[in-house]
């Protein structure tokens, strides 16, 4: 069991590798109530192409699937996960993103009973033509709450101005049609290449002892002889260099205009610290440029371009990099052109040493406030470790980072031909009570 | 449970701390509690909103937000809320503890000044509010009305509570109404402002690695200083009492609820439905409405998740939630349009079957469990001991946690059909497509 003490932060992280390759973190939070685990295999919305291990050829599954297997792994032989938890006294749930899918528990009492019955459902795959079936009505639902949703529709908009055909601008959930096609044995091929204990990560959270939680998670997982580990083939497509298109329109019952924009990065840096470095820089740039403290959030909003919901944020990943910024705006077009020009601006003239002083502060303090959600923490601790980062670093990082590093991150990341806008617009006499 | 409250008070203003080295952030709120009225509820919600847009010490918005940025990003924010027959204008504070910053000496004390400012000392330039920032707000303000029917789930929700609450305070629109937006001026929101400083209490709550007893007093003093500046606040022989809510009463008989469908262009249906329970948070009965309103529709093993998700595949969410204060209860779910009438005769099944004892040992059971975790789970959060006791402020009735943990444990089943008795459908709201586009 290694362990790693973060001295400001006055926290610690157990962690191990167990020898089917599952690795286990353990954070002890003693003032709190709950434990909360989550459970995350690497494998999510676009990991359509794959080899089975042992298999031929490479295989092709519908668009959704891996949001599919997410709802279907809380059916077992016996019944419902959901009641499972509930007999002790536990809420659970899941989530798929596009590049994972993570299983979740929090419970203020019976956590080994919890952590057991976590890591059994998940390992205990339970798939039959019946119950495969039934789960389209409901997820065709889900799909039909996200058609009418603006925030989504326009983030989808913006996915695919910069993605193109990508499977990164595919939804999550896929659609009516495609999860209609899904079967039982797509969904053992894709449980049995993907959630080997070697791609997943566990992190318990809580008012517990680290040595105990190993121990359980240890023994659990002895018994169950999983093979070793195959390599996984994915077969993805190239991330295209420029935007598909520079903007994608669609239209939906809203009383106001609502637009995504952003940059697309040209290159991602293979080495992690370099895009944790980059990121974070990013970050402060963006803060210090379109946040309430900035010269411009206001201007904007006093123009009547944007309102207070206005934000900007930048996102990158192993696979991809992009701002996306916006909100809802009478004048989407004058809004996007607006603060594209401010980012040129400032990759050319850079970041006032002032501005850049505060923010870099802000950031400091503002990374805190993660410690205080043990949910949080939890999720965004395995989502970067799952991207070879450790997150509790950020903090040394800010310290450590200078106007310099943020001017190259915004003169590398401001390109003119990588710029894309989503709108979506109201529906014209799109209301009408009866 | 969390800890308790050290409390001082002066004047109309009362300061509440908790000390606790749980988190690494301190957390502030500070509420006033206005009786809802059509008359004001448009003036003081855009109030809040105001008041963030500069300080005699730090005139214009950008300025004082980028004062709160330079304390290691401390942040606030404000808006209003409706509370059972009240508006509460309410500002967070959130603020690194300098346990963790040993480079920021000071920082709370400092943050708290700009809090105090914020709220009692705003830029008042021809002693008024600044009629830029308030035309601006204005603008907002409408649009901002204008936009509750973006969120379509939001939404429904909303035009349940209205339709239900025709006739009582509670269904009024949390941000007010459109064509009362233009008749607020400078002069007119800032004699808002002052009545509403001079009549009613400001809560302060805060927690944090802080001794609670000097920290109180330290807060106060602060409070008090910022509202001496403009001579708010000290009018204690005119204070009044928050308003107390009172719950919904039934006026139906036997007669089925009605129905109400509105149309929009989209492609889900929402179906609502708005409950009256007979039983509010100051009723002995109220650990078994929450257990009534778990059983039906609060948890994934509720049985509405259970009828209408898993086995009718009919909808990705089916819920019931409490409006406590009012002893109301609302069902929400998304369906295909076309499968309405089957949707709504599996709802209404689920509460007869409820009432007629039809509750296993499991549902029970789980409940009781599920809801105990939820208290407990919420006491990781630093603000829930602050919200109970507003909720105490309003309801007229204190409950700790740990008081509405063992009234939940000692809910029976015969509590629970009894609550199920006195439940009744007031308004089922159906929101749908425009008929155009089906026979497009």
């Amino acid at each position: 069991m290694r362990e790693t003490y973060y001295e400001t932060l006055q926290e610690r992280v157990y962690e191990e590798t167990l020898p089917n390759g599952l690795r286990v973190f353990v954070l002890e939070k003693p003032g709190f109530r709950q434990t909360y685990a989550c459970f995350t295999t690497r494998y999510g919305s676009i990991d359509n192409d794959f080899t089975v291990p042992g298999g031929e050829g490479v295989r092709h599954v519908p668009d959704g699937i891996a949001h599919f297997l997410e709802h279907k792994m809380f059916e077992e032989e016996h019944g419902d996960v959901f009641n499972d938890f509930a007999r002790q006294g536990a809420q659970t749930n899941a989530f798929t993103t596009f590049d994972s899918t993570t299983y979740l528990f929090s419970s203020t009492s019976r956590v080994l009973d919890n952590l057991t019955t976590l890591v059994d459902f998940v390992q205990r795959p339970y798939f039959t033509d019946e119950n495969v079936e039934k789960e389209k009505g409901i997820i065709a639902q889900e799909i039909r709450m996200y058609d009418d949703n603006a925030f989504w529709q326009v983030f989808k908009g913006l996915l695919r101005g910069l993605y193109g055909e990508h499977p990164l601008s595919v939804d999550i959930a896929g659609t009516v049609d495609s999860i209609m096609q899904i079967s039982k044995d797509d969904l053992y091929d894709c449980y049995n290449t993907f959630y080997h204990p070697g791609n997943m990560v566990l992190f318990v959270v809580g008012p517990l002892d680290a040595k105990t939680i190993m121990e359980h998670v240890r023994k659990n997982q002895e018994g169950k002889g999983y093979e070793p580990r195959r390599e996984i083939i994915r077969t993805l497509p190239e991330v295209q260099r420029c935007p598909a298109s520079s903007r994608v329109e669609m239209h939906l019952a809203l009383s106001q205009p609502r637009t995504l924009f952003g940059f697309k990065d040209d290159q991602v840096p293979n080495e992690p610290l370099l895009r944790q470095r980059h990121e974070a820089a990013m970050e402060i740039a963006l803060d210090g440029l379109f946040s309430r403290g900035s010269d411009l959030y206001y201007a904007l909003i006093d123009e009547g371009l944007a309102d207070a919901g206005f934000s900007a944020s930048y996102e990158l990943t192993p696979l991809y990099g992009h701002t996306m910024m916006g909100g809802n705006s009478n004048q989407p077009e004058a809004l996007s052109e607006r603060v594209r020009e401010a980012l040129v601006a400032a990759a050319q003239a850079g970041l006032d040493r002032g501005v850049f002083e505060r923010t870099r502060k802000k950031a400091v303090g503002r990374f805190l406030s993660l410690l205080d959600s043990p949910q949080g923490l939890a999720n965004v601790y395995t989502q970067q470790i799952l991207r070879g980062l450790d997150v509790l670093t950020t903090l040394e990082l800010l310290r450590n980072l200078s106007l310099d590093d943020v001017n190259a991150a915004l003169r590398a990341h401001v390109q003119p031909d990588q710029f894309s806008v989503s709108i979506v617009w109201p529906k014209v006499d799109g209301s009408e009570p009866t | 449970m969390n800890g308790s409250w050290h409390t001082e008070t002066e004047a109309l203003i009362a300061v509440h701390v908790m000390e606790t080295d749980k988190y690494k952030m301190t957390t502030g709120l500070a509420a006033w509690h206005m009786p809802l009225s059509k008359e004001t509820v448009t003036q003081y919600a855009i109030l809040p909103h105001v008041l963030l847009r500069g300080t005699r010490a730090h005139p214009g918005p950008e300025r004082l937000m980028q004062a709160f940025d330079e304390l290691y990003g401390a942040s606030i924010s404000g808006g209003a809320a409706k509370q059972g027959d009240s508006q509460t204008i309410q500002f967070t504070l959130q603020c690194a503890s300098e346990t963790h910053l040993p480079e920021a000496k000071g920082l709370f004390g400092d943050a708290l000044e700009l809090f105090a400012q914020t709220l009692y000392d705003p830029f008042l330039p021809g002693g008024v509010f600044a009629e830029k920032a308030v035309s601006t707000e204005k603008t907002l303000h409408r649009q901002r009305i204008e936009n509750a029917m973006n969120d379509k789930i939001a939404y429904a929700g909303d035009r349940c509570v209205q339709l239900m609450f025709a006739e009582d305070p509670f269904g009024i629109p949390r941000n007010g109404y459109v064509e009362a937006v233009g008749q607020v001026d400078s002069a007119s929101l800032y004699n808002a402002y002052r009545e509403m400083t001079g009549s009613q209490t400001l809560h302060v709550y805060l927690v944090g690695p802080l001794p609670a007893k000097e920290t109180a007093r330290m807060i106060l003093d602060t409070f008090l200083h910022a509202a001496q500046a403009q001579g708010l606040a000290s009018a204690e022989d005119s204070a009044q009492t928050a308003p107390l809510t009172h719950p919904f009463r039934s006026t139906r008989r036997s007669e089925p609820a009605e129905l109400v469908v509105e149309r929009l262009d989209v492609t889900q249906g929402k179906l609502n439905f708005g409950i009256s329970t007979g039983v509010a948070y100051a009723d002995d009965a109220y650990p078994a409405l929450l257990v009534y309103n778990g059983i039906l529709g609060g948890f994934p093993h509720s049985k509405l998740f259970v009828n209408v998700r898993e086995k009718a595949s009919l909808a990705y969410y089916a819920s019931s939630r409490l409006e406590g204060l009012k002893g109301a209860m609302f069902v929400q779910s998304g369906i295909e349009i076309d499968k309405m009438d089957r949707a709504r005769d599996i709802i209404l099944e689920q509460l007869e079957a409820i009432a007629s004892g039809n509750i296993t040992d499991d549902e029970l059971d789980f409940t009781k469990d599920g809801l105990t975790n939820q208290y407990l789970l919420s006491d990781d959060q630093p603000m829930t001991g602050a919200m109970l006791q507003m909720y105490g402020r309003l309801s007229g009735r204190d409950r700790s946690v740990d008081e509405l943990l063992r009234g939940i444990l000692s809910v029976t089943r015969a509590d629970v059909i009894d609550v199920a008795r006195g439940v009744k459908p007031e308004i089922v709201y159906f929101l749908r497509d425009r008929e155009e586009v089906r026979h497009a």
